[in-house]
């Protein structure tokens, strides 16, 4: 940021604001239908929303079953039993035509079933309603069964942490660069537009790459057709907006990360800031091992910085985060003896009210953290980890040269998985700035006999997006 | 046959038929909307009332309509008409007399056959009011409602006009007139006095109980009483003349002897400017004494408006100014807001204007509405003069004059398209909130879509262009302003529109990869996502070929053959994605060419082996042929694939899967068929991976003296490790070797390996 003033620059943006505005959203389209629901749902949103609000609140709010809707096919259709005291059914889905006819399905099924019983159906769009999906229901002679009940709730940018809001969409790179599919050109403008009618409109946009060029031309766009409205008055809370496309840069995402919360992420994959372990891993660690008394309880852990731990240490080298942990269990322990000196009453009344909940919360955090540490180490601790680093940072270095590197060979026939193979593949053509057509073949050939002819689309896709291409011949 | 006409509240005609119809009509005569009330009757009478809502002070315009079987219909709003049946009325034959009262809560019937009384709330029972007027009369022939809708007067067929509240429980004045005829009309002068038609003219002031005295004004032809809110307007072929009860700020400042304080302003302020004498001193100090110069001010200043005269309105506005010069806390805001006020009063009271609303009625309308009302009459420009005099939001003002302004432009069927929009687009500019493209739609209807299209270029919501240009028919367009907004939802719903003009899909494909990129790419990927069939996938795999798309069509085949089931099959179609390349393609065509061969060779090894094969990748195949020990068979297939033997792949294979298989003299013997082109490391590696360190041991000698260290690590040997990493000098293996050991029975080595970092530390 780059203001001078420290009175703006304390004033951070509050995501909760925005948070806040979601779940108000959300949750007034339960709350403007009286009776029990029934939520069907699209698995890949039960995440997302959760994040907004969990089912506790819904259920307050009168939502007795949910169900995943893509279960609700021919043989598990919705049915009587399901719908016992239910009024109102929601589906909640992300606009795909396939969804659509799900819930045709499903709704025409009730109402033959339930010829006497009136039944409201609804939908909910994340994050928006379309024209297509309109057409569909129509078509499928559903449409009129909705009749107002199709709303939309704009959750695209899903606040992840207090600093950090995500589209969660794995699809997007696909779509964007291999497809030119600019939908989602039009959906980040248009978040970006509700975080600007929340948190005012951000002075100075900078940008690099041809559809961020686009997204501010959206932006701006979107400006000029909204006309000069009550936005204007808020004070901007955000200085500047940076857009960077994904393939300016192709080189970070295939290194390994090697901070703590980057390598969580490499080895079991954090979504939704949520980690599960699986739970062999847990127990493995030898009994006697000091740092692992207590074994953790849940295989899914919340990684977000309302843990004071783990926001120290997720950005660290992985190397480096054993000083913060020990000082916290010194610090801990240093409470423990606080404690057992404790004599009268009172004084044990003042630490159980203010120090026991924080220190109960700090134990379990340390010991959850301790015990993915240790996971961890173990798998950096190994050759094959040690050596694939040990290639990465090689090529990196543009040693890698125009010859196939022997690693990377060596790893596809002893059969290592075809994404870490891949990643150091980019890695060596993205320094490389593009393969000579042989040593493209070679590799290319290498992985389809190694993984099969199934991995031919992979490669095509790659060679289409440009993560793996051909250097120009300048001569 | 037209039985009555009346206003709606926003000015619009009613025209009420006797076959029940009723249209509402603009003030130009163009019919709005039309209903009808009554099925199986003609219409009679009418009655049209306005209802006011309490909260928000507007006026809602409905009607009665009374049916030639004496059914009574109720349009309690005639812009949202919901046809409503009051209750039978009680007993049959001809009303003569009814009204209607109106409230927020509810709406009531009075009406009069004869002796009998009927009140008849809308959803209650009717009821017979027995109430003792106190006079004789043998019939009620007319009732008619304050404009507030609080008082009724009824007329009967002795000469008797009665005044009664409204729910008819008290007679509050009682009037005998000369004559014992009907009135023809009777209006209401607020709720304070009764204007009655008869041979003349009568005012009736309602003094005291029982009235005696009336005026009577003489017209010398037919006069029509039309009941405001605070008046009444009596309408003759010559003259509009308004009738009103004296305000009481006017009646202060100029009833013959007033004592209120404002008077004694108004006199001071005569005093001083006009007659220049001393008085006006007097006056001031006489008010400052009472200590109600405030009051005197307040009272000039709401006097004012109150004048039809700027004359007046001006001595009274000065005596009020005249107060403020003596008044140490005066406050110019509501002497400001009058003088805003009465200047508007007076532009639209203008007769170019002819609106000639009292004060109250405007404050009752609110300016809002007055700029309606001009905006209906068409004054555009002074709407807009009044919008930014009284600084008026752009919603609630220059928007909404500007649009209707060009709505109306757009229906000068004389005037050129070119020309119209040129001017549209000269006043309105880009004022933000303007839709052009309602406008447009207007221009539309009026059947100009050349001017629509001119107008929808002004327009900077695509969502609200495209809509009408698939309504014009202007495919381009359309397309190029959807793409443009970047919505794809809006670009997709133009598609499909314009899809439905091409006989098939493929030529629907063709044109727009010509015309329109984006456009292509999102058709292209709406096929992708929603070709689930092998009818759709085909069809989608057309279109890729037709649209040279061969490699993402080979793509599609692929991940089809790979989920058949048999050989046959696959081949076949792996044949026929090889096919699309028509050789040029060679490196990707080689590539299909293998999988074909990959796939026979292990039909046969499945059909000779009874193993399965399928879906293995080339290498898996030699794999678990090694592992088989089917060496020859992989020494065929390698050849048959062109793998070098002495490429790093196949040592690789080979040694892991001899070495997973246990088969040790088989990887000795190949550790001795040729140098190894891995190097040595991977056999070591590849033993100690099946816990052999027996076997390990063998090749360590031919390891390079680089990756001993690490072999001697992997294979557990941590003391001769110590001692090659303490040869080496490298304090780093040594501490590798530290961590490497237990530390609980390795107590020694690990003592030892710390004396020689302590050793090679010193060095």
């Amino acid at each position: 940021m780059t203001t001078t003033s420290s009175h703006l620059s304390s004033d951070r943006v509050n995501l909760l604001d925005l948070k806040e505005w979601l779940r108000r959203e959300f949750l007034s389209f339960f709350e403007d239908c009286p009776g029990k629901k029934l939520i069907a749902w699209d698995k890949q949103l039960t995440q997302p929303l959760g994040l907004i609000a969990d089912y506790r609140v819904l259920k307050e709010r009168g939502v007795d079953k949910m169900m995943d809707l893509r279960e609700l096919t021919d043989t598990r259709i919705l049915k009587k039993e399901d719908l016992s005291d239910v009024s109102h059914i929601f589906f909640i889905v992300k606009p795909k035509l396939e969804l659509m006819s799900l819930i045709a399905h499903n709704v025409l099924s009730v109402e033959k079933e339930l010829k006497n019983e009136i039944k409201e159906f609804h939908i909910l769009f994340v994050p928006r309603m379309t024209h297509l999906c309109e057409k569909k229901l129509t078509d499928l002679g559903v449409y009129g069964s909705f009749k107002k009940n199709l709303k939309e709730i704009f959750l695209d940018l899903i606040p992840l942490d207090n600093d950090l809001l995500s589209m969660e969409n794995s699809q997007l790179f696909k779509d964007l660069f291999l497809y030119n599919d600019p939908t989602y050109i039009y959906n980040i403008a248009k978040s970006l537009m509700t975080i600007q009618s929340l948190y005012g409109i951000i002075p100075n946009i900078y940008g690099k790459g041809k559809y961020s060029r686009m997204i501010a031309d959206q932006i701006l766009r979107m400006r000029r057709e909204m006309g000069h409205n009550q936005e204007t008055q808020i004070t901007p809370k955000i200085d500047n907006l940076i857009l960077i496309d994904r393939n300016i840069d192709l080189i970070t995402p295939m290194m390994i990360q090697l901070t703590y919360e980057g390598l969580i992420d490499e080895n079991f994959g954090i979504k939704y800031t949520q980690l599960e372990i699986p739970q062999e891993k847990i127990k493995k660690p030898n009994q006697d091992d000091k740092l692992n008394v207590v074994e953790m309880k849940k295989s899914i852990v919340i990684l977000n910085s309302s843990d004071s731990l783990f926001a120290e240490i997720r950005d660290r080298n992985f190397n480096a985060i054993n000083p913060v942990l020990s000082r916290t269990a010194k610090e801990l322990q240093q409470t423990n003896e606080e404690k057992n000196r404790l004599q009268s009453v009172s004084q044990l009344r003042m630490f159980v009210e203010k120090t026991l909940k924080t220190y109960q919360v700090k134990k379990t955090s340390l010991e959850n953290h301790m015990t993915i540490a240790e996971i961890i180490k173990e798998l950096t601790m190994s050759d094959e980890f040690f050596e694939k680093l040990l290639t990465q940072n090689d090529l990196l270095a543009g040693l890698g040269g125009e010859k196939p590197n022997s690693y990377i060979i060596n790893s596809m026939s002893r059969g290592e998985d075809i994404y870490t193979v891949m990643r150091l593949i980019c890695l060596h053509c993205a320094v490389n700035n593009g393969f000579k057509t042989s040593l493209l073949e070679t590799y290319k050939r290498e992985i389809i006999r190694a993984y099969g002819i199934k991995y031919f689309e992979l490669l095509n896709n790659m060679e289409k997006s440009n993560i793996l291409n051909q250097q120009y011949q300048s001569f | 046959m037209i039985i009555g006409i009346g206003w709606t509240s926003s000015e619009d005609l009613m025209v009420i038929f006797e076959s029940g119809e009723i249209q509402i009509r603009s003030l130009y005569g163009q019919l709005k909307s039309l209903f009808n009330v009554i099925k199986d009757s003609r219409a009679i009478d009418f009655q049209i009332f306005n209802t006011v809502n309490t909260y928000t002070g507007s006026y809602t315009t409905g009607c009665v309509i009374l049916s030639a079987k004496n059914k009574l219909v109720l349009v309690k709003d005639v812009y949202d008409p919901k046809i409503q049946q009051f209750p039978d009325i009680p007993g049959s034959g001809e009303l003569d007399s009814w009204c209607i009262i109106s409230t927020d809560k509810n709406c009531t019937v009075l009406a009069s056959r004869q002796n009998d009384l009927y009140q008849i709330v809308y959803g209650g029972v009717p009821q017979l009011l027995r109430l003792n007027f106190g006079v004789e009369y043998n019939s009620i022939k007319k009732l008619c409602v304050s404009f507030s809708h609080d008082l009724v007067a009824l007329n009967t067929d002795t000469g008797y006009l009665l005044v009664c509240n409204n729910e008819i429980t008290r007679i509050i004045h009682k009037y005998k007139a000369d004559t014992t005829e009907t009135a023809l009309d009777i209006a209401w002068i607020s709720n304070k006095a009764i204007l009655a038609l008869w041979d003349n003219l009568y005012l009736i002031p309602l003094g005291s109980d029982d009235i005696k005295n009336h005026f009577e004004i003489y017209y010398s032809s037919p006069c029509f009483l039309i009941q405001e809110l605070d008046g009444v307007r009596v309408v003759t072929s010559t003259s509009n003349i308004f009738y009103q009860v004296v305000p009481k700020p006017l009646r202060d400042i100029f009833e013959i002897a007033s004592i209120d304080v404002s008077s004694a302003l108004f006199e001071a302020s005569i005093a001083f400017y006009e007659n220049k004498n001393q008085k006006a001193e007097e006056y001031i100090r006489s008010i400052k004494e009472k200590g109600a110069l405030e009051d005197a001010i307040a009272n000039c200043i709401q006097a004012a408006p109150h004048e039809f005269e700027p004359k007046y309105q001006a001595e009274v506005l000065r005596a009020s100014l005249f107060g403020r010069y003596f008044d140490d806390y005066a406050n110019a805001a509501s002497y400001v807001k009058m003088c805003q006020t009465i200047r508007v009063l007076n532009a639209i009271r203008h007769p170019q204007i002819g609106l000639p609303l009292t004060y109250l009625e405007y404050e009752a309308l609110s300016p809002s509405v007055v700029i309606n009302r001009l905006i209906t009459r068409r004054h555009f420009a002074l709407a807009i003069e009044i919008c930014k005099y009284l600084n008026m939001t752009d919603e609630e003002g220059i928007i909404k004059i500007l649009s209707n302004w060009a709505l109306y432009k757009v229906s000068q069927t004389d005037v050129e398209d070119n020309q119209i929009a040129a001017m549209i687009k000269s006043k309105l500019g880009d004022t933000p909130g303007i839709s052009y493209a309602e406008i447009a739609r207007r221009a539309i209807s009026a059947g100009r879509s050349g001017l629509a299209i001119r107008l929808l270029d002004y327009e900077v919501k695509a969502s609200e262009q495209v809509p009408l240009y698939i309504e014009i028919d202007m495919p381009e367009l359309a397309i190029k302003k959807a793409m443009e907004s970047g919505d794809t939802d809006l670009i997709y719903m133009v598609l499909f529109w314009y899809k439905n003009k091409f006989n098939n899909v493929s030529d629907f494909m063709k044109d727009i990869s010509k015309k329109y990129h984006i456009a292509f790419s999102l058709m292209l990927q709406y096929f992708r996502q929603n070709s689930q069939d092998d009818k759709a996938i085909n069809e989608f795999n057309d279109i890729l070929n037709q649209q040279n798309l061969i490699n993402e069509q080979v793509c599609s085949i692929i991940n089809v053959a790979l989920k058949q089931q048999t050989a046959e099959k696959k081949k076949q179609m792996f044949d026929e994605a090889k096919r699309l390349y028509l050789n040029k393609e060679v490196f990707n065509t080689n590539l299909l060419n293998d999988e074909i061969k990959l796939i026979k060779t292990q039909e046969n090894l499945e059909r000779n082996y009874g193993k399965k094969f399928d879906g293995k990748s080339l290498y898996e195949t030699l794999g678990e042929l090694i592992r088989l020990k089917l060496l020859d068979e992989a020494e065929k297939i390698r050849k048959e694939f062109k793998i070098s033997d002495s490429s790093e792949s196949w040592w690789h294979l080979k040694v892991k899967n001899l070495a997973k298989a246990s088969c040790w003299d088989e990887l000795e013997k190949f550790s001795k068929s040729k140098k190894s082109p891995i190097g040595y490391e991977p056999f070591v590696n590849y033993c100690m991976d099946a816990n052999n360190v027996q076997e390990a041991k063998k090749y360590f000698p031919k390891v390079a003296a680089d990756n001993r260290f690490n072999c001697l690590i992997k294979m557990k040997c941590l003391a001769d490790a110590l001692d090659l990493a303490y040869q080496k000098k490298d304090i780093q293996q040594v501490n590798i070797v530290i961590g490497k050991c237990d530390p609980s029975s390795q107590k020694i080595l690990i003592d030892k390996a710390k004396m020689y970092r302590g050793e090679l530390i010193n060095k």
